[in-house]
This record gives structure tokens, C-alpha cells and sequence, in this order.
């Protein structure tokens, strides 16, 4: 029980790191609203990532000027607030791609080495 | 349709929930992270997601939007950093206004710090106001008077703009202390001594107690009424007030002590022993609270001197004797 939610904080400390970049991913396919680009991350494979988190980071990357905002109005209820990518977040989205296949490469060039270690 | 209904319903109930929780952050900031919530929550519950606490996820939304969950210590923090911010300035005016008021200020303000530990330490009223609350220790409450206003001095005395929180704290408690310090002084007329509103109490001037302990309790009543003063019985045994008083008993305790000054409607409380030996014919009974026997009359002729404990005066059971 503690081995698993310890791995499980393990992933969430991950996906801390990426889930800007992730969520920007997400929206330069299509804007969405809040729950819409949650459920796309779980589509994805993010299974675990927390809704208010991913509601939290919406509000922050547009506050740095990353995404665009806009209202759609509903007649069934509340309005929806949609999420769109800038042209500052286009060019953002690409620095962070290059930076995170540089940095994945690094770690699966060590986890690699210590796997023949291991052997 | 009703379950979307019902979504809505419960979406909007807990996006309040949540911007409760965020209660400490300014109004734009929640309103900005709070922006279009309830839609998003309520499509959450149409997939049969289940939500958390609003209180982990008000701290998730925070996260995420990279701000930090204030702490309850913080909290109190901002709470008085915010107070400090407002009675500050009215301080430093109130401040320069009383300047010359600083030495009676370091005075009193000992004083009240000897009178709380007084109330503290003894149970006691001294007559003497000034030391009311030290009881029959009046040396100690000198003595911690002059310590406190050592203190106090230095404590004034120190620049003005070092500790400026802990001295408005400190001022403020001790203006608060002065209203149940003042309240209970025995001795103090006015606005602020304790003297009820009834019209025959506020008139009340304190008597000095007689000592009657050691006396039976004839003389006691005689010696306690000549002092205008009123009493009740007490057994030290059943520790209340006895259905029956023998008249020949004797009193082993009385409260409050001699000398000191009572008001009439505050009764003396006298603690009997009843049981020691008394002849056979002293077996009437007496009314136990305030009332004096009927021999009484015949005896208004005897003075009994209010401190004296070797007067002797006959006692009312001998009356009945043939």
C-alpha cells in the first residue's frame, strides 16, 4: 500500500514537471475548455492527473501569455471558458519539445548504462 | 435532462465550496481561478467522475496555477500584519499626543500587573485598595509592585521604535486589564468598583468585623450586631449551613477575619462546632440564619466591646432556668 502511493507520488512529482508542456501539446491539436483537456490527457495515457491541477495550470499558462481565452456562451447552463494556443505559445511549445527530448535521451542514455550494469 | 440538472445543481454547490476555501486570496484572483468552473465540474460528474474535498482541491487548483495553500499560520500572520497596518499610524498619533503621560502611564501599569498577580496568588481582599487583590500580604505586594515598576520603566523607557508590535500589544492588554482590575478593587467607589446598583448597597459604609471566634454563639450575635453587620452559621462538619443551632455552641472559625472591613449585606460567615459537650437545659433550639433568641432583650443593657473575646455575657440558655 505505502510502496504503491509512494510510486504513484513519484509519478505526480513527473508530471508536475511536463504538464505544461503536455497541456500545451494538447491544445495545439484543438482548443478545448477545462474538463475537455483533461479527458484528452487521459485519452493520452495521463491517467492520473488532477483536474484542478490541470484547471490551475490553464490559468497560469494564460496569465504568461501562452494560450488565448474565450467564452461560449450555454443555453443549458454556465458558460464554458475554451483555450487556445498564442503564437508566443507556439514558439514556448517548440523550445520545451527540443528541451524535453534532449533531457529524455540523456536519462534513457543513463538508465540504459545502468541496465547493462545491471546485467 | 435531469441529470444534467442535477450536475449543474451539484457543480455549482461545490465551486462555491471550493471558492470558500479560497477565501484568503483576493477576490480577483479567486474570481480568475474559479472562471467557468462549474461547467467543467459538472461535465467531470456527467463521466461519472467522483470529486474530491473541496478544500484538496482548491489546493490542487492553487498548485497548479503556481500559488502557494496559505498556511492556518499564515493566515494568522496576514491577520495581524493587516491589524498592525491599520492601528499603527493611530498609534503613533495617540503615542505623541500622550507623551507626557508616559511616567503615570509605567506606574499604573505596574500596578495593574500587582494587582492581576495578586488576584492570582491570593484568595484574600486587603482593605486597602491600592494592594486589594494581595489580601493579607501587603510586604509581597510592595515588593512585586517595586519589581513591575522596575520593569515597566525599562520596558518604557527602551526606544520607541524597537518591539513596536509587542508594545501595542502590550499597551492594548493592559488598557484591557484595567477594566476587571478596577472592577474588582473592594474598596473603590464608582463607575468601576463593584458596588451593586441597589440604592441601599451603593450606600453602604464598610464596618469592621469583631473577632468572635472562640465565643458561644449568643455573644457572637450580640458582637456582630453592635457592628451593624449580619452572619450565617456554618458546620464544620456536614460543611453547611445546620438545621439546628444550639445556642451554647461555639465559634471556632469566622470568615472574613477580624479587622477587616465588610459591608452589611455581605454576611459574616461563623463556623460552629457543635459538637461539644453543653449542659443538659441548653437543648433549645435556635433559628439557624440571622435571628437572635428572645433573651436578647433582656440583655440589650450589656456592652459588648466589638474585639474583645473575654467579655463575658450570660448565656441565652440560662434564661430558661427556673
Amino acid at each position: 500500500m505505502g510502496e504503491a502511493s509512494d510510486r504513484r507520488l513519484d509519478r505526480s512529482q513527473l508530471l508536475k514537471g511536463v504538464l505544461d508542456l503536455a497541456t500545451l501539446s494538447v491544445l495545439a491539436e484543438e482548443d478545448g475548455y477545462g474538463y475537455d483537456v483533461v479527458r484528452r490527457l487521459r485519452v493520452h495515457g495521463l491517467t492520473d492527473v488532477a483536474e484542478a491541477s490541470v484547471y490551475g495550470t490553464l490559468r497560469r499558462l494564460f496569465s504568461m501569455g501562452l494560450l488565448t481565452s474565450y467564452v461560449v456562451p450555454s443555453e443549458e447552463g454556465p458558460h464554458r471558458k475554451y483555450y487556445g494556443i498564442s503564437p508566443t505559445g507556439h514558439e514556448w511549445l517548440r523550445e520545451q519539445k527540443s528541451q524535453w527530448i534532449e533531457f529524455r535521451d540523456v536519462i534513457n542514455t543513463i538508465s540504459e548504462t545502468n541496465n547493462k550494469g545491471d546485467k | 435532462m435531469s441529470d444534467h440538472s442535477d450536475h449543474m445543481r451539484e457543480a455549482a454547490t461545490f465551486a462555491e465550496n471550493v471558492r470558500r476555501e479560497l477565501r484568503s486570496f483576493p477576490a480577483d484572483v479567486v474570481a480568475d481561478l474559479t472562471d467557468g468552473l462549474e461547467s467543467d465540474i459538472a461535465s467531470s460528474l456527467a463521466d461519472g467522475a467522483s470529486l474530491p474535498s473541496p478544500e484538496s482541491y482548491a489546493h490542487d487548483l492553487l498548485r497548479g496555477a503556481g500559488l502557494e495553500p496559505i498556511s492556518d499560520g499564515e493566515k494568522a500572520q496576514g491577520f495581524l500584519n493587516k491589524a498592525t497596518t491599520l492601528v499603527l499610524p493611530l498609534w503613533t498619533k495617540v503615542r505623541a499626543l500622550t507623551a507626557g503621560l508616559a511616567p503615570a502611564w509605567w506606574v499604573f501599569r505596574a500596578w495593574i500587573a500587582t494587582q492581576l498577580l495578586g488576584a492570582m496568588v491570593s484568595e484574600v481582599n486587603s482593605p486597602y485598595g491600592v494592594i486589594g487583590e494581595w489580601g493579607e500580604m501587603p510586604l509581597g505586594a510592595l515588593i512585586v509592585f517595586a519589581g513591575f515598576l522596575v520593569l515597566s520603566i525599562r520596558f518604557g523607557r527602551m526606544s520607541q521604535e524597537r518591539f513596536t508590535r509587542t508594545r501595542l500589544i502590550s499597551h492594548l492588554l493592559f488598557a484591557i486589564a484595567t477594566f476587571p482590575v478596577l472592577s474588582i478593587q473592594p474598596n473603590l467607589d464608582g463607575w468601576a468598583s463593584n458596588a451593586p446598583i441597589n440604592s441601599e448597597q451603593t450606600q453602604c459604609s464598610v464596618m469592621a468585623v469583631p473577632n468572635v471566634t472562640g465565643l458561644i454563639i449568643v455573644e457572637a450575635q450580640l458582637a456582630i450586631d453592635a457592628a451593624g453587620l449580619d452572619y450565617f452559621f456554618y458546620d464544620q462538619f456536614s460543611n453547611d449551613e445546620p438545621e439546628i443551632v444550639p445556642p451554647d455552641a461555639v465559634v471556632i472559625r469566622q470568615s472574613p477575619l477580624r479587622d477587616e472591613y465588610w459591608c452589611p449585606w455581605e454576611k459574616i460567615r461563623l463556623t460552629i462546632d457543635t459538637s461539644l459537650p453543653r449542659s443538659t437545659d441548653s437543648a433549645t433550639s435556635m433559628p439557624p440564619e440571622g435571628v437572635t433568641p428572645d433573651t436578647r432583650g433582656t440583655q440589650t443593657t450589656t456592652t459588648i466591646p466589638a474585639k474583645s473575646s473575654t467579655t463575658t455575657v450570660p448565656k441565652a440558655t440560662t434564661t430558661t432556668s427556673p
